[in-house]
């Protein structure tokens, strides 16, 4: 083996090495770069029995440096440790930062569902002292008004809040099965790439990346196959990308609640096709998770907790008024009207029952959804709030306030979802403008007030669960303010573990241009060593050479 | 450990974004003077400050119910005053024309005084409040309490209290009731009224009388007869039995049941004296019957002994009537004094409520103030350091 092949292959290395370098430097900000070495071995060495110049003792002579391979500095497991806190974090920042408007809309300002109720009692009461004054009256009529506007306007901010987060939930669809084709696309090059024998750094580089975005969107767990390709799994069971082939997320209606998106994923399994519904609970993180967990539990909530507000402000109110005389000398009519309450049978039912359900006593309304199913011989209802259950074989029945009345005959297999107060702080509206249509007498003397003084002392009863209205709309926001509050601090714990995570990757992958720096240096001067053994060779050749003259 | 320039980079800015971040929000609290403006701000305290501000609203409505109250008070009050005096002035005329030496027209001069005094009564019992409801007629507040009718002063009010709700579960009574202020007056003494039967043709006189054992009374009414010139039956008219026969001596008293009473003067045989009790009568009709007694021409000493017997018991009944408006004065002066209680408790509850509610919600500002000065510190600090940081680079050696 010659000097010069030393010396070129030496060259050869450090070109390498500065190449590989300057890639490193290049890509310094590229987010999912992983910094790349080259992997530099000596080549083995030639036995040689006797020496160029004579008879010295033989060995084995170097024959200079080859390079092995470009290797990125990966740790699977630091890798799957961000993926993991990726999802997390993207589904608690998701839902804390959807919840912080529903937390505004029972900030305690001017503005608020309860300055509006202060307001209202304060004019009753007011009033009630002088029960023919006309001007009392009107204040009374504009607070009731305002108070139902209030409540009218935060339960339609909630479903404002709820279209807009399934509007986010369409564009997260969309986001998934890009990211899923990327993926397949991916896979695919990788194969491919892998044929070579050699580690496409870049493209599994691309991949990982496209994965940790995926899994902001969609918390995803994922296999690498013997050909290099990743398959990739949304929940158990649920593959969203398998080898080269993207499964399709869409989006559709729940059969049993029209008024409720549902996500599915479709994919293709041979000839057939498999349809999958994803539950929020069975998720695992990313934005998704957190749109739909919200969604469909902190929104729920909300909207239940005013509506049950609303309904039992109404009733409770409607039935003092009712005994009540007004300055027309007629007795008193309702003072709230309330939207029915809803009872939806499901669109997969065969039978001909129908459902429906009235407020039977205001003080023991939950702030819940309910479903009744039908086994073929009892009803089991589900407070979907919390899940209790309860059965019954037969209808109609009183439960937590409310009446469920069946008629027609459901068959076995039928479910029906019932909204007992979900929509009730949207409509209820005050039912009249006269101020001399409010009751205040028991009689109709202009001066009697008794019915007055029964109105304003609504405010300190205990009509709702055992508290007075102010306590209950009390209670809300400290439910809210602490479901607000929770949420925040998942999602600043989920951050500070995927920057603690990121960190490590960083550490491990991440680029340093100072030792960048130092490598240009070091690989710059085995270059020029390199280049020296070269001139050195040519020098001694040229001795040679000299001397045959 | 290695460390990833873009991720130090990344790092550092983030470091500065959430110094930033506390620093805007400490600005926000500053700038709005409160500390908590969403539930999770302070999630313990949410609930109590919905209450407390649900409590704070309802002394202010308190509060102006009070002042509501307070001036329909005083003017319940000052009127009741004047009704006290004009009854006072009413029954001074009165005890004038018991006077033995008037004569016809003095009586006619008083009845006519008194018939002024009677307008004026009826109208300052149909006084309004600011709000131009009738003080004193019960619930039908817009309805004229009292008017003229052929049977006299008829009220067209009931005895509706009106409550004033000025402090959680007290309601104070804003008006009175004209049926027990001028309807209702009890006859005579208080207790049995004494009165001449119409067809006397002696003059003895009867006295008003007086309560000698509540314990005695039956609550039953009585006729004093005249059997002989000196010999009197006692009999109850209500179970028509003979309660005592006794002799008749002029300007001595006779007792019986409780009561005490004293004829005098010269009778016929067959006079009668009325004794009833628990009678009441309007103080409008006392004063008809005194002004109708008054008219009267008086030509004989049984004409006068009549005469003078309907002053008396008008004089008696007006004397009622005065003892029933000061009741109610004193009474009214007792809602005044429970106004004043409630209002001050009311402005104490407002108090703590308010500092309750402030302490909750707002800001502390020397707190507020250094924790921003802190802050600005921490953020100068990772501003200074990321700027000599990042200006360090082997780069920046290699020439």
């Amino acid at each position: 083996m010659s000097l010069l092949g030393v010396g070129s292959s030496g060259l050869a290395a450090a070109y390498a090495a500065i190449n590989a370098t300057s890639n490193n430097i290049a890509n310094v900000n590229t987010p999912g770069y992983s910094r790349q070495n080259v992997v530099q071995t000596t080549v083995p060495g030639q036995f040689s029995s006797g020496g160029f110049f004579g008879r010295s003792s033989g060995g084995f002579f170097g024959r200079g440096v080859t390079i092995e391979s470009i290797r990125r500095a990966f740790d699977a497991q630091v890798n799957g440790q961000v993926q993991f806190s990726e999802a997390q974090s993207a589904e608690a920042a998701t839902q804390s930062r959807l919840m912080r408007t529903v937390d505004e809309l029972f900030a305690a300002d001017d503005v608020g569902v309860g300055n509006a109720l202060d307001n209202f009692f304060s004019s009753m009461t007011q009033a009630s002292s002088r029960p023919s004054d006309i001007a009392s009256r009107a204040a009374v009529i504009s607070s009731g008004l305002q108070l139902v506007s209030r409540l009218n306007q935060a339960s339609s901010q909630i479903d404002e809040q709820g279209r807009n987060v399934d509007l986010g939930i369409r564009a997260t669809v969309v986001q998934i099965n890009s990211l899923a084709q990327k993926i397949g696309r991916l896979n695919e090059a990788i194969a491919l790439a892998r044929g070579s024998g050699q580690t496409p750094n870049d493209l599994l580089d691309q991949r990982d990346e496209v994965v940790r975005q995926l899994n902001t969107q969609v918390g995803v767990s994922t296999l690498e196959q013997s050909d290099g390709s990743l398959n990739v799994f949304v929940s158990s069971g649920a593959a969203l990308v398998v080898g080269t082939t993207p499964a399709s997320m869409s989006i559709g209606f729940d059969l049993t609640d029209p008024q409720k998106q549902l996500v599915g994923l479709s994919s293709a399994n041979g000839a057939t096709t498999i349809n999958l519904q994803l539950s929020p609970a069975s998720l695992n993180g990313g934005a998704l998770a957190g749109q739909m967990k919200f969604r469909d539990t902190n929104l729920v909530d909300a909207k239940n907790e005013l509506g049950r507000l609303a309904t039992a402000i109404a009733s409770t109110f409607n039935a003092i008024h009712a005994a009540g005389t007004n300055m027309n000398g007629t007795a008193g009519q309702a003072l709230f009207t309330l939207p029915a309450p809803v009872a939806l049978p499901s669109a997969l039912n065969t039978g001909t029952g129908a459902i429906s359900v009235s407020v039977a006593a205001a003080s023991g309304l939950k702030p819940s959804d309910y479903r009744i199913d039908y086994n073929g011989s009892q009803y089991t209802i589900t407070r979907l709030q919390d899940g209790a259950k309860s059965t019954t074989a037969s209808m109609p029945v009183t439960l937590d306030g409310i009446a469920i009345t069946l008629t027609g005959t459901p068959a076995a297999g039928d479910s029906f979802q019932l909204q007992p107060v979900r929509n009730a702080a949207a409509g209820i509206k005050l039912a009249f403008s006269d101020p001399r249509t409010l009751a205040f007498g028991l009689s109709n003397a202009s001066g009697d007030n008794r019915n007055a003084l029964a109105l304003a002392a609504v405010a300190e009863q205990a009509t709702l669960g055992g508290l007075t209205f102010s306590q209950a709309l009390g209670e809300i926001s400290a439910k809210v303010g602490a479901t607000a509050r929770g949420l925040e601090t998942s999602a600043s714990i989920a951050d500070k573990l995927l920057t603690q995570a990121r960190s490590e990757q960083s550490s491990v992958s991440g680029v340093n241009l100072d030792e960048e720096a130092a490598k240009l240096i070091r690989y710059q001067q085995a270059y020029q060593a390199s280049a020296k053994v070269i001139a050195t060779a040519q020098t001694l050749f040229q001795t040679l050479i000299d001397m045959g003259r | 450990m290695r460390i990833g320039t873009a991720f130090a980079h990344l790092a550092k800015s983030a470091t500065i974004m959430d110094a930033q971040v506390k620093m805007y929000s400490t600005q926000n609290e500053l700038s709005t003077g409160k500390k908590v403006s969403a539930p999770s701000d302070d999630p313990v305290n949410a609930s109590q400050i919905v209450t407390a501000q649900a409590s704070v609203a309802r002394q202010a409505s308190f509060s102006a119910n009070q002042a509501y109250l307070e001036g329909e008070l005083r003017q319940l009050e000052s009127t009741l005053g004047s009704i006290g005096d004009t009854i006072s002035t009413a029954r001074e005329m009165l005890v004038a024309a018991g006077n033995g030496i008037f004569n016809d027209a003095d009586r006619r001069s008083i009845a006519n005084n008194l018939t002024s005094l009677r307008a004026q009564l009826v109208s300052l019992g149909n006084t309004r409040g600011s709000d131009g409801q009738y003080l004193f007629a019960g619930f039908q507040s817009g309805t004229t309490p009292f008017s003229q009718s052929a049977s006299g002063i008829v009220y067209a009010g009931d005895s509706g209290t009106r409550g004033v709700v000025v402090a959680s579960g007290l309601a104070i009574q804003s008006n009175a009731d004209g049926q027990s202020l001028f309807m209702q007056i009890p006859t005579g003494n208080g207790t049995f009224s004494t009165g001449v039967a119409a067809t006397n043709t002696g003059n003895v006189k009867i006295d008003t009388g007086t309560v000698t054992s509540t314990a005695a009374l039956t609550g039953q009414n009585y006729e004093i007869r005249f059997t002989g010139s000196a010999t009197i039956d006692v009999v109850n008219t209500t179970t028509s039995t003979l309660v005592k026969t006794q002799a008749y001596v002029t300007g001595q008293a006779i007792s019986f049941d409780g009561m005490q009473m004293t004829l005098a003067g010269t009778p016929t045989i067959g006079d009668k004296f009325v004794v009833a009790q628990g009678q009441t009568a309007s103080v409008f009709d006392a004063i008809d019957q005194a002004i109708s007694a008054l008219n009267t021409a008086v030509l004989s000493d049984t004409e006068r002994a009549k005469v003078n017997d309907a002053v008396r018991q008008a004089s008696a009944s007006i004397e009622q009537a005065f003892n029933v408006a000061l009741a109610k004065r004193v009474e009214v002066g007792g809602r005044m004094t429970a106004l004043d209680t409630a209002a001050q408790v009311g402005e104490g509850l407002a108090f703590e409520n308010k500092a309750l509610l402030s302490k909750l919600q707002d800001v502390d500002y020397v707190e507020a103030a250094s924790r921003f000065a802190s802050q600005q510190t921490g953020l100068q600090a990772a501003l200074a350091a990321y700027g000599q940081t990042s200006r360090m680079s082997l780069f920046d050696y290699l020439r």
